[in-house]
Protein backbone atom coordinates (compact mmCIF):
# COMPACT_ATOMS: atom_id res chain seq x y z
CA UNK A 1 0.00 0.00 0.00
CA UNK A 2 0.97 3.35 -0.84
CA UNK A 3 2.63 5.09 2.37
CA UNK A 4 0.79 8.37 1.50
CA UNK A 5 -2.50 6.30 1.43
CA UNK A 6 -4.09 7.20 4.70
CA UNK A 7 -2.92 11.03 4.85
CA UNK A 8 -4.64 11.14 1.31
CA UNK A 9 -7.69 9.77 2.48
CA UNK A 10 -8.10 12.14 5.85
CA UNK A 11 -7.65 14.99 3.36
CA UNK A 12 -10.62 13.59 1.31
CA UNK A 13 -12.23 12.94 4.60
CA UNK A 14 -11.41 16.81 5.81
CA UNK A 15 -12.55 18.07 2.89
CA UNK A 16 -15.72 16.03 2.16
CA UNK A 17 -17.10 17.59 5.73
CA UNK A 18 -17.19 21.07 4.23
CA UNK A 19 -19.44 20.07 1.24
CA UNK A 20 -22.71 20.42 3.35
CA UNK A 21 -22.24 23.59 2.92
CA UNK A 22 -22.61 23.89 -0.51
CA UNK A 23 -26.69 23.04 -0.25
CA UNK A 24 -29.24 25.61 -1.48
CA UNK A 25 -30.76 28.13 0.77
CA UNK A 26 -34.26 27.87 2.00
CA UNK A 27 -35.09 31.03 0.41
CA UNK A 28 -34.43 30.66 -2.92
CA UNK A 29 -37.73 30.03 -3.71
CA UNK A 30 -39.25 32.78 -2.59
CA UNK A 31 -39.07 35.58 -5.43
CA UNK A 32 -39.13 38.93 -4.75
CA UNK A 33 -39.50 42.15 -6.92
CA UNK A 34 -37.59 44.78 -4.25
CA UNK A 35 -34.76 43.71 -2.82
CA UNK A 36 -36.48 46.12 0.14
CA UNK A 37 -39.03 42.97 0.26
CA UNK A 38 -36.26 40.65 0.19
CA UNK A 39 -34.36 42.17 2.84
CA UNK A 40 -37.85 42.30 4.85
CA UNK A 41 -38.38 38.76 4.40
CA UNK A 42 -34.85 37.45 5.46
CA UNK A 43 -34.63 39.32 8.62
CA UNK A 44 -37.83 37.99 9.33
CA UNK A 45 -37.76 34.60 9.05
CA UNK A 46 -34.15 34.67 10.77
CA UNK A 47 -35.82 36.43 13.78
CA UNK A 48 -39.12 34.64 14.35
CA UNK A 49 -39.19 31.09 16.11
CA UNK A 50 -40.10 28.34 14.49
CA UNK A 51 -42.26 26.21 17.27
CA UNK A 52 -42.10 23.13 16.39
CA UNK A 53 -37.94 22.66 16.41
CA UNK A 54 -38.02 25.32 18.66
CA UNK A 55 -34.31 26.03 18.47
CA UNK A 56 -34.14 27.04 14.69
CA UNK A 57 -35.59 30.03 13.39
CA UNK A 58 -38.25 29.79 10.62
CA UNK A 59 -35.70 30.81 8.10
CA UNK A 60 -33.55 27.27 8.51
CA UNK A 61 -36.42 25.12 9.62
CA UNK A 62 -37.70 22.19 6.87
CA UNK A 63 -40.97 21.25 9.74
CA UNK A 64 -44.19 22.24 7.13
CA UNK A 65 -45.67 24.86 9.76
CA UNK A 66 -42.45 26.80 9.15
CA UNK A 67 -42.83 26.24 5.15
CA UNK A 68 -46.41 27.48 6.08
CA UNK A 69 -45.45 30.32 8.04
CA UNK A 70 -43.00 31.75 5.75
CA UNK A 71 -45.62 31.39 2.45
CA UNK A 72 -48.01 33.32 5.27
CA UNK A 73 -44.61 35.91 5.59
CA UNK A 74 -44.22 36.10 1.97
CA UNK A 75 -47.68 36.97 1.46
CA UNK A 76 -47.76 39.62 3.76
CA UNK A 77 -44.68 40.82 2.63
CA UNK A 78 -46.39 40.89 -1.32
CA UNK A 79 -49.62 42.55 -0.08
CA UNK A 80 -47.54 45.44 1.54
CA UNK A 81 -47.64 44.39 5.56
CA UNK A 82 -45.30 46.14 7.30
CA UNK A 83 -42.36 44.03 9.49
CA UNK A 84 -44.15 45.39 12.32
CA UNK A 85 -47.35 44.62 11.11
CA UNK A 86 -46.07 40.71 10.24
CA UNK A 87 -44.40 40.67 13.73
CA UNK A 88 -48.01 41.41 15.29
CA UNK A 89 -49.60 38.97 12.93
CA UNK A 90 -47.24 36.05 14.42
CA UNK A 91 -47.34 37.40 18.20
CA UNK A 92 -51.47 37.23 18.40
CA UNK A 93 -51.21 33.63 16.75
CA UNK A 94 -47.77 31.88 18.82
CA UNK A 95 -47.26 34.63 21.17
CA UNK A 96 -44.34 36.10 22.55
CA UNK A 97 -42.49 32.45 22.38
CA UNK A 98 -42.37 33.44 18.39
CA UNK A 99 -39.75 35.87 18.56
CA UNK A 100 -35.99 35.33 19.24
CA UNK A 101 -35.09 38.36 20.84
CA UNK A 102 -37.72 38.30 23.84
CA UNK A 103 -39.09 41.56 24.89
CA UNK A 104 -38.93 43.32 28.53
CA UNK A 105 -41.71 42.35 30.12
CA UNK A 106 -43.02 41.57 33.71
CA UNK A 107 -42.14 37.58 32.89
CA UNK A 108 -38.51 38.11 31.06
CA UNK A 109 -37.87 41.01 34.00
CA UNK A 110 -35.79 38.91 36.08
CA UNK A 111 -33.62 37.65 32.32
CA UNK A 112 -32.82 41.20 31.72
CA UNK A 113 -32.43 42.64 35.23
CA UNK A 114 -30.32 40.48 37.00
CA UNK A 115 -27.02 40.18 35.36
CA UNK A 116 -27.02 44.19 35.77
CA UNK A 117 -27.38 44.10 39.37
CA UNK A 118 -24.34 41.04 39.66
CA UNK A 119 -22.58 43.63 37.34
CA UNK A 120 -22.84 46.41 39.90
CA UNK A 121 -22.58 43.96 42.69
CA UNK A 122 -19.74 43.12 41.49
CA UNK A 123 -18.20 46.18 40.73
CA UNK A 124 -18.78 47.64 44.37
CA UNK A 125 -16.87 44.44 45.38
CA UNK A 126 -13.68 44.90 43.61
CA UNK A 127 -13.80 48.44 44.17
CA UNK A 128 -14.24 47.83 47.93
CA UNK A 129 -11.26 45.58 48.00
CA UNK A 130 -9.01 47.94 46.12
CA UNK A 131 -9.93 50.27 48.52
CA UNK A 132 -9.29 48.86 51.51
CA UNK A 133 -6.15 47.13 49.74
CA UNK A 134 -4.40 50.55 49.13
CA UNK A 135 -5.50 52.18 52.62
CA UNK A 136 -4.10 49.49 54.30
CA UNK A 137 -0.73 50.50 52.38
CA UNK A 138 -1.32 53.56 53.07
CA UNK A 139 -1.99 53.36 56.66
CA UNK A 140 1.01 50.73 57.26
CA UNK A 141 3.25 53.11 55.61
CA UNK A 142 2.13 56.09 57.60
CA UNK A 143 3.29 53.88 60.56
CA UNK A 144 -0.53 53.45 62.14
CA UNK A 145 -1.02 50.00 61.09
CA UNK A 146 -1.61 48.14 64.27
CA UNK B 1 -17.46 45.69 60.27
CA UNK B 2 -17.56 41.98 60.57
CA UNK B 3 -21.51 42.25 60.80
CA UNK B 4 -21.57 44.42 57.48
CA UNK B 5 -19.31 41.63 55.99
CA UNK B 6 -21.61 39.15 56.95
CA UNK B 7 -24.61 40.84 55.78
CA UNK B 8 -23.41 41.94 52.17
CA UNK B 9 -22.16 38.24 52.04
CA UNK B 10 -25.83 36.91 52.85
CA UNK B 11 -27.94 38.76 50.75
CA UNK B 12 -26.02 38.19 47.72
CA UNK B 13 -25.62 34.56 48.25
CA UNK B 14 -29.62 34.81 49.00
CA UNK B 15 -29.78 36.97 45.62
CA UNK B 16 -28.13 34.67 43.35
CA UNK B 17 -29.66 31.79 45.24
CA UNK B 18 -32.90 33.24 44.15
CA UNK B 19 -31.52 33.63 40.56
CA UNK B 20 -30.71 30.02 40.26
CA UNK B 21 -34.11 29.16 41.65
CA UNK B 22 -35.93 31.03 39.03
CA UNK B 23 -33.90 29.73 35.97
CA UNK B 24 -34.39 26.27 37.85
CA UNK B 25 -38.01 26.08 37.36
CA UNK B 26 -37.40 27.68 34.05
CA UNK B 27 -35.43 24.58 33.16
CA UNK B 28 -37.86 21.93 34.13
CA UNK B 29 -40.95 22.94 32.35
CA UNK B 30 -41.71 21.66 29.08
CA UNK B 31 -41.19 24.02 26.14
CA UNK B 32 -42.94 21.91 24.13
CA UNK B 33 -46.34 22.82 25.93
CA UNK B 34 -47.18 26.37 25.45
CA UNK B 35 -50.04 28.72 26.47
CA UNK B 36 -51.91 29.52 24.28
CA UNK B 37 -52.05 33.08 23.06
CA UNK B 38 -55.29 33.14 22.62
CA UNK B 39 -56.46 32.42 26.12
CA UNK B 40 -59.35 34.73 27.10
CA UNK B 41 -59.85 35.71 23.72
CA UNK B 42 -62.17 35.30 21.13
CA UNK B 43 -62.20 32.15 18.91
CA UNK B 44 -61.00 33.72 15.25
CA UNK B 45 -63.71 33.87 12.56
CA UNK B 46 -63.59 30.75 10.23
CA UNK B 47 -65.72 28.64 8.55
CA UNK B 48 -64.92 25.88 7.01
CA UNK B 49 -66.75 22.88 5.00
CA UNK B 50 -67.06 19.39 7.00
CA UNK B 51 -66.19 15.38 6.21
CA UNK B 52 -69.77 14.70 6.77
CA UNK B 53 -71.03 17.33 3.68
CA UNK B 54 -69.41 20.16 1.76
CA UNK B 55 -72.98 21.86 3.11
CA UNK B 56 -72.16 21.43 6.39
CA UNK B 57 -69.97 23.91 8.13
CA UNK B 58 -68.04 24.08 10.89
CA UNK B 59 -67.74 27.92 12.10
CA UNK B 60 -67.35 30.61 14.61
CA UNK B 61 -71.08 30.68 15.32
CA UNK B 62 -70.91 27.03 16.42
CA UNK B 63 -68.98 27.26 19.73
CA UNK B 64 -71.97 30.21 20.86
CA UNK B 65 -73.95 29.05 23.95
CA UNK B 66 -72.53 26.32 25.64
CA UNK B 67 -68.75 24.85 26.23
CA UNK B 68 -67.20 23.02 23.60
CA UNK B 69 -64.11 21.31 22.80
CA UNK B 70 -62.14 21.55 19.67
CA UNK B 71 -59.94 19.23 18.70
CA UNK B 72 -57.21 19.59 15.88
CA UNK B 73 -56.50 15.96 14.72
CA UNK B 74 -55.78 14.42 11.55
CA UNK B 75 -55.92 10.64 9.67
CA UNK B 76 -51.33 10.92 9.33
CA UNK B 77 -50.64 11.94 13.03
CA UNK B 78 -49.77 8.84 15.22
CA UNK B 79 -50.79 10.60 18.68
CA UNK B 80 -54.05 11.44 17.50
CA UNK B 81 -54.93 7.63 17.42
CA UNK B 82 -53.82 7.40 20.75
CA UNK B 83 -56.34 9.91 22.04
CA UNK B 84 -58.93 8.50 19.87
CA UNK B 85 -60.03 6.13 22.49
CA UNK B 86 -60.51 9.14 25.18
CA UNK B 87 -62.45 11.28 22.51
CA UNK B 88 -65.00 8.16 22.15
CA UNK B 89 -65.73 7.23 25.47
CA UNK B 90 -66.31 10.87 26.56
CA UNK B 91 -68.05 11.64 23.93
CA UNK B 92 -70.21 8.06 24.77
CA UNK B 93 -70.49 9.19 28.65
CA UNK B 94 -71.87 12.62 27.51
CA UNK B 95 -74.00 13.29 24.58
CA UNK B 96 -74.68 16.64 25.73
CA UNK B 97 -70.69 17.46 25.17
CA UNK B 98 -70.25 19.73 22.64
CA UNK B 99 -67.06 17.76 21.07
CA UNK B 100 -65.51 19.54 17.58
CA UNK B 101 -63.12 17.86 15.23
CA UNK B 102 -60.46 20.25 13.09
CA UNK B 103 -59.23 17.94 10.41
CA UNK B 104 -55.14 19.35 10.39
CA UNK B 105 -53.85 19.14 6.56
CA UNK B 106 -55.57 15.90 5.50
CA UNK B 107 -57.07 13.91 3.00
CA UNK B 108 -60.49 14.10 2.72
CA UNK B 109 -60.60 10.47 1.98
CA UNK B 110 -58.54 9.06 4.12
CA UNK B 111 -59.71 11.38 7.30
CA UNK B 112 -63.32 9.56 6.21
CA UNK B 113 -62.18 6.46 6.12
CA UNK B 114 -60.46 6.94 9.83
CA UNK B 115 -63.24 7.66 11.46
CA UNK B 116 -65.22 5.07 9.70
CA UNK B 117 -62.82 2.69 10.97
CA UNK B 118 -62.14 4.09 14.54
CA UNK B 119 -65.38 6.09 14.99
CA UNK B 120 -66.20 9.09 15.15
CA UNK B 121 -66.92 10.81 18.36
CA UNK B 122 -67.22 14.62 16.70
CA UNK B 123 -70.63 16.46 15.95
CA UNK B 124 -68.64 17.83 13.16
CA UNK B 125 -64.74 17.69 12.08
CA UNK B 126 -64.28 20.52 10.11
CA UNK B 127 -61.87 20.54 7.23
CA UNK B 128 -58.63 22.66 7.28
CA UNK B 129 -56.57 21.15 4.15
CA UNK B 130 -54.43 23.95 3.94
CA UNK B 131 -53.93 24.53 7.92
CA UNK B 132 -55.22 28.48 7.79
CA UNK B 133 -57.57 27.98 10.36
CA UNK B 134 -55.11 26.24 12.23
CA UNK B 135 -52.34 29.17 11.74
CA UNK B 136 -55.17 31.30 13.29
CA UNK B 137 -55.86 29.29 16.46
CA UNK B 138 -52.04 29.40 17.13
CA UNK B 139 -51.78 25.48 16.56
CA UNK B 140 -48.39 24.59 15.79
CA UNK B 141 -48.89 20.53 16.31
CA UNK B 142 -51.40 17.64 16.23
CA UNK B 143 -53.05 17.20 18.87
CA UNK B 144 -54.07 19.93 20.00
CA UNK B 145 -57.52 20.41 22.08
CA UNK B 146 -58.80 23.74 22.77
CA UNK B 147 -61.73 24.09 25.51
CA UNK B 148 -64.21 27.10 24.41
CA UNK B 149 -66.50 28.94 27.14
CA UNK B 150 -70.27 29.60 25.87
CA UNK B 151 -69.19 32.85 24.30
CA UNK B 152 -66.54 31.75 22.16
CA UNK B 153 -63.60 32.69 24.19
CA UNK B 154 -60.70 30.42 24.51
CA UNK B 155 -60.05 28.98 28.49
CA UNK B 156 -57.61 27.00 27.37
CA UNK B 157 -55.56 24.87 25.26
CA UNK B 158 -54.07 21.54 25.66
CA UNK B 159 -51.28 20.27 23.53
CA UNK B 160 -50.75 16.74 23.09
CA UNK B 161 -52.61 13.91 24.03
CA UNK B 162 -55.58 13.59 25.77
CA UNK B 163 -56.05 10.95 27.93
CA UNK B 164 -58.66 9.53 30.53
CA UNK B 165 -56.21 11.18 33.16
CA UNK B 166 -55.84 14.42 31.46
CA UNK B 167 -59.82 14.67 30.67
CA UNK B 168 -60.67 13.74 34.38
CA UNK B 169 -58.16 15.69 36.12
CA UNK B 170 -57.33 18.86 33.97
CA UNK B 171 -60.09 19.51 31.16
CA UNK B 172 -63.79 18.38 33.00
CA UNK B 173 -62.66 20.75 36.06
CA UNK B 174 -61.98 23.60 34.02
CA UNK B 175 -65.35 22.84 32.45
CA UNK B 176 -66.82 22.54 35.52
CA UNK B 177 -65.26 25.15 37.31
CA UNK B 178 -66.28 27.77 34.73
CA UNK B 179 -69.84 26.47 34.51
CA UNK B 180 -70.14 27.43 37.78
CA UNK B 181 -69.60 30.58 36.85
CA UNK B 182 -71.83 31.12 34.22
CA UNK B 183 -74.28 29.91 36.04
Amino acid sequence: MNKLFFPRLAIVLLISMFSVYGHASLQDEYFFTSSVHQEHFEKLTHTLRCLVCQNQSLADSHAPLAQDLRNKIYTQIREGKTEKEIREYMVARYGKFVLYDPPFSKTTLFLWVFPWVFFVMGFFFLARRFFLKNQGKKNFLEGSYD
Amino acid sequence: MLRIKFLSVISVVILFSLFLAILAKNLFQDPQKLPSALLEKNIPNFRVPTLDSEKIFLESGDFIGHFSILNVWASWCASCIEEHKAWMKISQQDRSIFLYGLNYKDQKIAAQKWLEQHGNPYRKSGIDFLGDVAIDLGVYGTPETFVIDPSGKVLYRYVGVVTDDVWDHVLKPLIKKNKGAHE
